[in-house]
This record gives C-alpha cells, sequence and structure tokens, in this order.
C-alpha cells in the first residue's frame, strides 16, 4: 500500500481537484452513458434478460 | 466444411446474441477496472516529477486510446456497410458512434486536467490536442448526420463516407506529437522499443485500456440492440401501412 | 460497371481527394501546425520574428535569477539559447535542466519577453528511487532530455 493515511490519499499531493475531477468526469460520464442506453431499452420494450419474449421476436 | 459466418451478420439473428453477451461484458469490465483502479491508485509509486498529480495517466491514456480505436473500429463497419450493403455494419456504426464521442470527451477533460498544475495551462493549441478535438466534432457530425436523415439506409451511406474520410485524422492524432514540436510529451508506450514507464505504472494503465474496452463492447452491445429493433419495427410498421388487407 | 465496383471507385476517388486536401493543409499550416520554435530555429531565422511566438528548450542550469515578480532564465537546445525575461507564476514543473516553452516576443536586442511560461515533460514516468539511481548511473539527464533536444532540433 502506497499511502501513509486517509488524508495523504485524498489530498493526492496537492493535486486532489485535477486527479478526483478526472476520476469524477470519468464516473459521470460512463454512468450517463449507461443510464441513457438503460432509457433507450426501457422505452423499446427490451428487457436485458436472454430468456425474455421481447429478445428473439422483433 | 462450410461454415455460415454471414448467419450473424443479419440483423434479427445477431439481436439475441448481443443480447446474451453484453451483460458479461459489463462484469469484465467491472473487475478490470477494479485491478487497474487498485494499482494505479494504492500500488504505483509516485513519480519523480510531477508527484501524485500523475496518476490521471490511469484515466487518461486509456481514454484517449480508446477514443482513436473506437473511430477506427466505426469507420470500418461504416464501410463495410457502404461497400457490401450490410445493414449490421452500419448499424454498429451508428452504435459505437456515442461510446467513441464519449471517451473523446473523457481524454479532452482528463487532459485539461492534467495540463492545468503540469504545463500551467488547460487548454493549449498544438498539434496533439487540436486534432483530438477535431476528433470530437466528427464523432458529433457523424451522429449529427445520422440523425438529421429521416430514411435510415441513405443515412448510413452518408455516415460511412463522413467516418472513412475523417479516418485520416486518427494518424495525425497518434504521430502529431512526432511530427511537429508539441508541448504534449510522446508516447511511453511504443511497439518499437521497451516503455519508458516502471512496470507497475503500464500494468495499471493496460488493465484500465482493457476494462474500457470490455466498458465499450457491453455498452456497444446493448446499444444496437435498440437500433436494431427500432429499425426493424419501422419496417414492420411501414410493411403493415402498405399491406393493411393482409 | 456493377454497382459495388461503381461504388467502390466513388470511395477510391474521395479518399484520393480527401488525402490530397490534408497534404496539401498540412503543409500550407505547417507553420502553424508547430507549437513552439527551438532557438537554433530563431537563430536560422525560422521564426516569425517581429510577431508573438513560442520557444522551447530546456531551462539552462544556473540560468534562473528572480528579482521580485520578475524571473529571467536561458533557454538552449544544446546548441544554441535564448535569454527570456517573465513577470508572473512559473509552472510547478518549471525548473532548471527541464523543458519549457515561453510565448511572447523577441526584442531587437536579442531578449524574449515571454507572457506565458508552459513546462514542457518528458514521456518518462517512474518513482522517485528510480529516478536517483538512474541519474547516480550518469544516464539521468541524457535520458530526461533527449525527448525535447533531438526531436526538436532535427526539424
Amino acid at each position: 500500500m502506497h499511502w501513509k493515511s486517509l488524508e495523504e490519499f485524498f489530498s493526492m499531493g496537492g493535486y486532489a481537484f485535477f486527479v478526483w475531477s478526472s476520476l469524477g468526469a470519468t464516473v459521470m460520464a460512463m454512468g450517463l452513458e449507461v443510464w441513457m442506453v438503460h432509457l433507450q431499452r426501457k422505452q423499446l420494450k427490451l428487457h436485458g434478460s436472454p430468456n425474455s419474449q421481447d429478445n428473439g421476436n422483433v | 466444411m462450410q461454415v455460415n459466418w454471414f448467419k450473424y451478420a443479419a440483423p434479427t439473428s445477431f439481436f439475441p446474441l448481443a443480447g446474451k453477451m453484453y451483460p458479461w461484458f459489463y462484469v469484465l469490465a467491472a473487475i478490470l477496472a477494479i485491478a487497474g483502479m487498485y494499482i494505479g491508485f494504492f500500488v504505483a509509486p509516485t513519480d519523480f516529477q510531477q508527484g501524485e498529480a500523475y496518476r490521471i495517466i490511469f484515466i487518461h491514456v486509456p481514454a484517449a486510446w480508446m477514443s482513436m480505436f473506437l473511430y477506427l473500429v466505426m469507420a470500418f463497419y461504416a464501410s463495410l456497410g457502404f461497400v457490401f450493403n450490410t445493414r449490421l455494419s452500419s448499424m454498429m456504426a451508428r452504435a459505437i458512434a456515442p461510446t467513441g464521442a464519449m471517451f473523446t470527451f473523457l481524454a479532452l477533460w482528463t487532459g485539461s486536467m492534467w495540463g492545468r498544475p503540469m504545463w500551467g495551462a488547460y487548454w493549449v493549441w498544438d498539434a496533439r490536442l487540436t486534432s483530438e478535438l477535431i476528433l470530437l466534432f466528427l464523432y458529433i457530425g457523424f451522429m449529427a448526420l445520422q440523425a438529421a436523415i429521416d430514411d435510415p439506409r441513405r443515412g448510413d451511406k452518408a455516415g460511412g463516407v463522413l467516418a472513412l474520410v475523417g479516418a485520416m485524422n486518427v494518424p495525425i492524432i497518434y504521430f502529431s506529437v512526432k511530427w511537429w514540436n508539441t508541448l504534449h510529451q510522446g508516447s511511453s508506450i511504443n511497439l518499437t522499443r521497451a516503455p519508458s514507464m516502471a512496470s507497475i505504472m503500464v500494468w495499471g494503465m493496460l488493465l484500465m485500456a482493457l476494462s474500457f474496452w470490455m466498458y465499450s463492447i457491453a455498452v456497444i452491445l446493448s446499444r444496437v440492440q435498440c437500433v436494431i429493433a427500432k429499425r426493424e419495427r419501422q419496417a414492420a410498421w411501414l410493411q403493415q401501412i402498405d399491406q393493411p388487407s393482409t | 460497371m456493377k454497382p459495388r465496383s461503381k461504388r467502390f471507385a466513388w470511395i477510391l476517388l474521395g479518399l484520393v481527394g480527401v488525402s490530397a486536401a490534408t497534404a496539401l493543409v498540412l503543409n500550407a499550416f505547417q507553420s502553424n501546425l508547430v507549437f513552439f520554435f527551438t532557438p537554433t530555429q530563431i537563430a536560422n531565422k525560422e521564426a516569425p520574428i517581429g510577431h508573438a511566438f513560442r520557444v522551447g528548450g530546456l531551462v539552462e542550469q544556473g540560468s534562473l535569477h528572480r528579482h521580485g515578480t520578475e524571473v529571467s532564465f536561458v533557454v538552449s537546445d544544446t546548441v544554441k539559447s535564448i535569454p527570456v525575461t517573465y513577470v508572473g507564476i512559473l509552472p510547478d514543473l518549471f525548473k532548471e535542466g527541464k523543458g519549457v516553452v515561453a510565448e511572447g516576443q523577441l526584442d531587437g536586442q536579442g531578449l524574449f519577453h515571454a507572457k506565458q511560461v508552459l513546462a514542457k515533460h518528458d514521456e518518462n514516468y517512474m518513482p522517485p528511487e528510480a529516478a536517483e539511481a538512474l541519474k547516480q548511473a550518469g544516464a539521468a539527464n541524457a535520458k530526461i532530455s533527449k525527448s525535447i533536444v533531438t526531436e526538436s532540433g532535427s526539424k
């Protein structure tokens, strides 16, 4: 383990804003994309399960 | 022996396959991301020049790789659809574009978050940064063009041309740091020589790149199902209007 | 001609046309795509002297002086060098012996008045202990400065 304490980890050697906003943007962008595809699937009534009726019959 | 490779080239037979596969790619992406983030943020040592700020590399470089790689895959599918008139390939190109645009945005965003503390500027008009911005515009242009044309087959054709022409930008992005004096540094990972990076850092980066790759496959497969469903329903609906008596 | 080969021909034509256009554009804008000029290029009058431009190279060892908020240093590509003066805050990575890109104008005396100073780092990433070991082996500086000097000097 690289860090000595939790504070040291969060402060990222003084670059906290830059490191965490990069990570935050990544999590948000991916989350948003997955959510948008999910909404689209719901609207089209596609279900995730391969056994569901909808999947084979379009 | 004759294998029917074209079976899965038909959208209706690919549809259930995509539905079965995509959840597994999400699982793979999550496992690889946990491993990559653990190495990148807990195991990898501090950098001798950049301190902890260099940890942005574990997101920035994989995102930039995916932004270029997905464009090439999209252009490949779009041109296949254009030349051989295969519907599924054009649908794949449509499904790839938003994910590619997302990774391009991330590469630019994380790059700017890295540039400010290290270089001293959020943005500079150097060849690497400018050509990556052009890539974002190409993705957006592709999506806009496809959305603007109502007839899906004509949209596929127009998109195919744009995707193929824009593919020229990818080698420009990749080699920009070699061809011109840029503020952006050269590549740490090369095919021709050993990486100029401690190996544990390379491992973190490769695991994150693999994770982004698996994520892309998952989200693209799940989106291509939407594209197929929409188009098949549109076709079925048109048929019903044409032949109301049957 | 079959429709398929006709389409192929169109694509080929489009590709050729676009490649030509790209090549032309790149050629025409070559000078604008270059983010900075090296001191050697400036000595050879390749830089747009009289306009604002950027100079890039290594900060010469022992050349950094501070007078209040004003800093002066020498940018060198190991062949030629240019003295730079700047008022403002330097980026974290700005150090003697490291890469730098300064934007500003050259005056009549050959002094470069910078409006912005950016640090240029290389593509080497390693823990401090490894860097120290390399330095002791005497190879560190040659390796680290290689990327900025050889690549920009060869143009």
